[in-house]
């Protein structure tokens, strides 16, 4: 700084300058409002845009916010020396935080330019020489821009509520939304579907778009503004009665190790069953299940020392128990080999062919497709926004997407980063379409 | 069977299992994984703990100030210790399978509550554990008891306590954690803080003092120090340190000027608060004796030469001088005649040292040193105080009194320059002021100065410290299902 002939303050203003012209042009590259760059916080939202790190540079903008609530108390007040230290500490706390978000943001950065990540630690020390450099100079361009995708279908909605009937399962969702740093994100909308009793549904879509958030959706999990009815009754409303006639199957198996299959499922029918059920009534529908699902000579098992398709069909039996009349499985093949996954599918039917509504997330649907009845296919549109790009029979998928398989399917509708050919859009906007006649 | 299911399914009103019938259910899991799984592995830790600790506070617990208070510290760390390791990982472990049965119709209180009974049920076998190690190991536990007939019981219980309270801030930091590594990570933070700010060993600045209202720590240290007697027992550490010290030689150089500016000093907040302090209590000339004789053994003061060895010249000059002999001086040898004056006794003495022949003579040493105790034995002293045994010597003396009296001696501060050397061992000073008086004297003063009103032993203050850990128990397991009614919100 002295062979530059300035004083320390002097270099550091020049710094800071530097420093927010090269954000200004970095933002106006990323397709951001160069502006942004002078406003505290929301500059460091912006960067983590730019670095298409979103909630980081969100939770760089908040501890901002914090960093600078620590020292406002400091210029405002005279502190006694306690509190003065506690907010010091508090900052210096914050700031290690701030540090570490940061470097996750340029690392982001580095990547969304294109460059090696040793440039994280010039931005670190030297923020100003790689901002401005990578600001000013034509040569440092983005892969990758912030910039809104210009989508018909993400604009374009069917608007087309499905019929409510005494049986069966209607879902008319219009959306399905979550706040996130003061603004409405969309995960979920236009969603319109009515199942018949006794279907098994396949429920496809690449990963992102939004297929747990739907199914949780449905079984009133995560309420949406959506009217979901089952069988007459409307889910939302009647939460607490209807929970016990929903099966939900999480992907993991999610039991006890300690337990026997026996206890397991005596445990969970305590929960599930109504209270006026006697004690030999209990283990009566217990033996049941044990005996449907092929679980009697693996009573005394303890948990941990089943096999996979042991585990679970267990974990199918817990929620099978209340004989629910919507079972909603997310994957329940996965870790199970062709065979082991054939046999659980062909169950599944038989518990559809009872009269009850089925939906199952597989991400190896070909091996069993021929088992379900219909299809729902989940795709992001430009807005990243999970859409319906198709509900309705299995065979009609196939012509609709002109593919054979549903693997093909699901690749038609992934984002070209991921692999696929990036037509979501095209899909979405011609089943709304249809829809909307 | 179905069909009996569809029938009770068509009344629709279906009821299923309430908050206090699904207690059961978890408490049976819970007791099936101590037995299954891992969790039985706390109690051998427990005796294990306990056995340790027991070696380090036998010796002492109950029975001094230090040994109280660190028997305290001790214990409560141990029970802070099992506490937190019960249940840390309990809920965080199963935090999946929990959401899924909440999904299912399990209600997070009767989770919590079927955890809550568990865990007591752990921690009061920890406790009985470790007490019958503490008591195998040779703890001394005195009786009767405080609160209750057995010393072991009282202390026992304020162990349950405390690693039950502890046990819940461990439940309710594993109902936040999402995962057994989050949760790992925060306890070491939660057992410093505990142990740093318990305000038992360790002193705290005034500020911090307040956070240790916080601890969970505190108040077992508190109470278990107050069953012990923390504040009737002596203080035993200050005497000690200075026994051991009883070879150590004290001995320096002061000039009297430095001591008079010491007493003299208006701003010695000691000084000041002990003016009145009697310092010296009338004494009997026999009293005063005895300490002399005391002193006398210790610092030999009876064999040291208070005289100088006189010349010839020094005596006769002395003699000349000496009161109530100016009789005998004056007394005519030669009368006088007209050529020449009468001739006394003194005059022939001054001639004598005059005389020019006799300065060699004069000059000469002739008597050999004396001795305190030679010159005491030699006017009688003994004697003297035999008969005057009775009498008393003096009045009360104030400090304050003292400290004007040698500041404002003229004599004094004309000597200020003079210089003292002194040189002892502590040992020499114990037996001169006597041992038992010394060691009486430390440790009560010490055991003044450390007294402490938080640790009294009072019914009152053991139970308000037992109220506080069982409020802190249930504050912890109340924000534990705060928590744990918040696991939908957990990222799909």
């Amino acid at each position: 700084m002295a062979l530059l002939g300035c004083s320390p303050d002097l270099f550091s203003v020049i710094g800071a300058v530097a420093y927010l012209a090269g954000l200004w042009a970095i933002f106006v590259k990323s397709g951001l409002k160069g502006w942004w760059a002078l406003v505290p916080c929301a500059r460091q939202y912006n960067l983590g845009l730019c670095a298409d790190r979103e909630p980081e540079g969100r939770t760089l903008a908040v501890l901002d916010f914090l960093m600078i609530l620590m020292r406002l108390p400091g210029i405002l007040f005279q502190l006694d020396p306690v509190t003065e230290l506690f907010l010091d500490l508090l900052w210096l706390v914050i700031g290690i935080i701030d540090v570490i978000y940061l470097v996750r943001v340029y690392n982001g950065l580095v990547e969304v330019y294109g460059r090696r990540k040793g440039w994280v630690v010039l931005w670190l020390f030297v923020s100003f020489v790689p901002a401005l450099l990578w600001g000013l100079r034509k040569k440092y361009q983005p892969l990758w821009k912030v910039e809104e995708i210009k989508s018909d279908a993400a604009n374009f909605f069917s608007g087309k509520r499905a019929d409510v009937l005494d049986k069966g399962l209607t879902v008319n969702l219009e959306e399905r939304t979550v706040r996130e740093f003061f603004r409405k994100k969309y995960l979920l909308r236009d969603i319109h579907m009515y199942i018949k009793p006794g279907h098994m549904v396949l429920l496809l879509g690449g990963s992102g778009a939004g297929k747990t958030t739907c199914i949780n959706a449905i079984n009133g999990y995560e309420k949406a503004k959506a009217e979901v009815v089952l069988d007459g009754t409307d889910m939302y409303k009647n939460y607490k009665e209807m929970q016990y006639n929903i099966g939900f199957v999480p992907q993991m198996d999610l039991m006890r190790g300690s337990d026997s299959v026996f206890r397991t499922l005596m445990d969970a029918a305590k929960l599930r069953l109504p209270k006026n059920f006697t004690g030999a009534e209990r283990r009566a529908r217990v033996e049941e299940v044990m005996g449907i699902f092929g679980l009697t000579p693996a009573a005394t098992h303890m948990v941990t020392k089943l096999s996979g398709g042991q585990r679970k069909r267990l974990s199918i039996a817990m929620e099978f128990l209340s004989n629910p009349s919507l079972f909603i499985l997310d994957e329940p093949d996965s870790g199970l080999d062709g065979v082991l996954a054939r046999e659980l599918f062909e169950q599944l039917r038989m518990i559809a062919d009872q009269g009850k509504i089925i939906i199952v997330i597989t991400h190896t649907p070909d091996r069993v497709s021929d088992l379900f009845d219909d299809v729902i296919v989940l795709a992001k549109d430009g807005k990243r926004t999970g859409r319906l790009a198709y509900f309705g029979p299995i065979d009609q998928a196939r012509t609709f997407f002109g593919k054979q398989s549903m693997e093909e399917i699901v690749k038609s509708i992934n984002r070209k980063e991921e692999g696929g050919e990036g037509r979501a859009d095209e899909f979405i906007l011609k089943y709304a379409e249809v829809q909307h006649g | 069977m179905a069909e009996a299911y569809v029938k009770r399914k068509a009344v629709r009103k279906i009821r299923h299992r309430g908050r206090v019938s699904q207690i059961p259910i978890y408490v049976g899991k819970q007791l099936r994984f101590f037995i299954y799984q891992s969790d039985w592995k706390v109690l051998p830790m427990a005796a294990i703990v306990a056995a340790l600790v027991s070696m380090v506070i036998r010796k002492d617990f109950f029975l001094t100030m230090e040994g109280s208070l660190k028997g305290a510290f001790a214990l409560a760390c141990v029970a802070i210790w099992n506490g937190c390791f019960n249940s840390i990982q309990s809920i965080c472990r199963e935090r999946p399978i929990i959401k899924r049965e909440h999904r299912s119709g399990m209600h997070i209180s009767s989770y919590v509550a079927a955890h809550m009974i568990y865990q007591f049920v752990l921690c009061l076998a920890q406790t009985s554990l470790s007490m019958y190690v503490m008591r195998m190991m040779g703890v001394a536990f005195p009786t009767p008891g405080f609160m209750t007939r057995w010393m072991i019981v009282d202390v026992g219980i304020s162990m349950l306590l405390i690693s039950y309270a502890a046990d819940m801030m461990s439940l309710f930091i594993s109902s936040v954690a999402h995962t057994t590594t989050a949760a790992m990570t925060v306890m070491p933070f939660l057992l410093i803080f505990q142990l740093v700010f318990s305000g038992g060993l360790l002193p705290l600045p005034d500020w911090t003092r307040p956070l240790a209202d916080y601890t969970i720590s505190n108040y077992g240290i508190r109470v278990i120090a107050a069953q012990s007697g923390y504040n009737e027992t002596p203080m035993v550490t200050a005497w000690n340190t200075l026994y051991k010290m009883r070879d150590s030689e004290i001995g320096g150089t002061v000039t009297l000027g430095q001591i008079l500016d010491l007493l003299g000093d208006k701003d010695n907040a000691f000084l000041a608060s002990h003016q009145d302090l009697e310092v010296l209590r009338p004494f009997t000339v026999g009293e005063a004796a005895e300490i002399l004789t005391a002193a006398d053994e210790v610092l030999h003061f009876s064999d040291r030469e208070i005289t100088p060895a006189l010349t010839l010249r020094e005596m006769l000059t002395a003699l000349l001088q000496m009161e109530g002999l100016e009789a005998l001086w004056s007394q005519t040898l030669v009368p006088a005649t007209e050529e020449s004056a009468a001739v006394t006794a003194g005059s022939v003495l001054e001639s004598l040292l005059e005389d020019k022949g006799m300065q060699a003579a004069l000059d000469q040493e002739v008597s050999s040193t004396l001795t305190l105790g030679q010159m005491m034995e030699s006017l009688g002293i003994g004697e003297m105080v035999e008969e005057m045994k009775d009498e008393q010597l003096n009045q009360a003396v104030t400090l304050g009194e003292i400290t004007d009296f040698l500041v404002q001696s003229e004599a004094l501060q004309a000597r200020r320059e003079r210089e003292f050397t002194f040189r002892t061992t502590v040992g020499d000073l114990l037996d001169l002021f006597g041992e038992e008086n010394v060691q009486a004297a430390i440790e009560q003063r010490t055991a003044e100065a450390s007294y402490n009103p938080d640790y009294d032993r009072t019914v009152a203050n053991v139970l308000k410290n037992w109220l506080m850990l069982i409020a802190f128990a249930l504050a912890f397991a109340t924000l534990s299902v705060i928590s744990l009614e918040m696991i939908d919100r957990d990222k799909r």
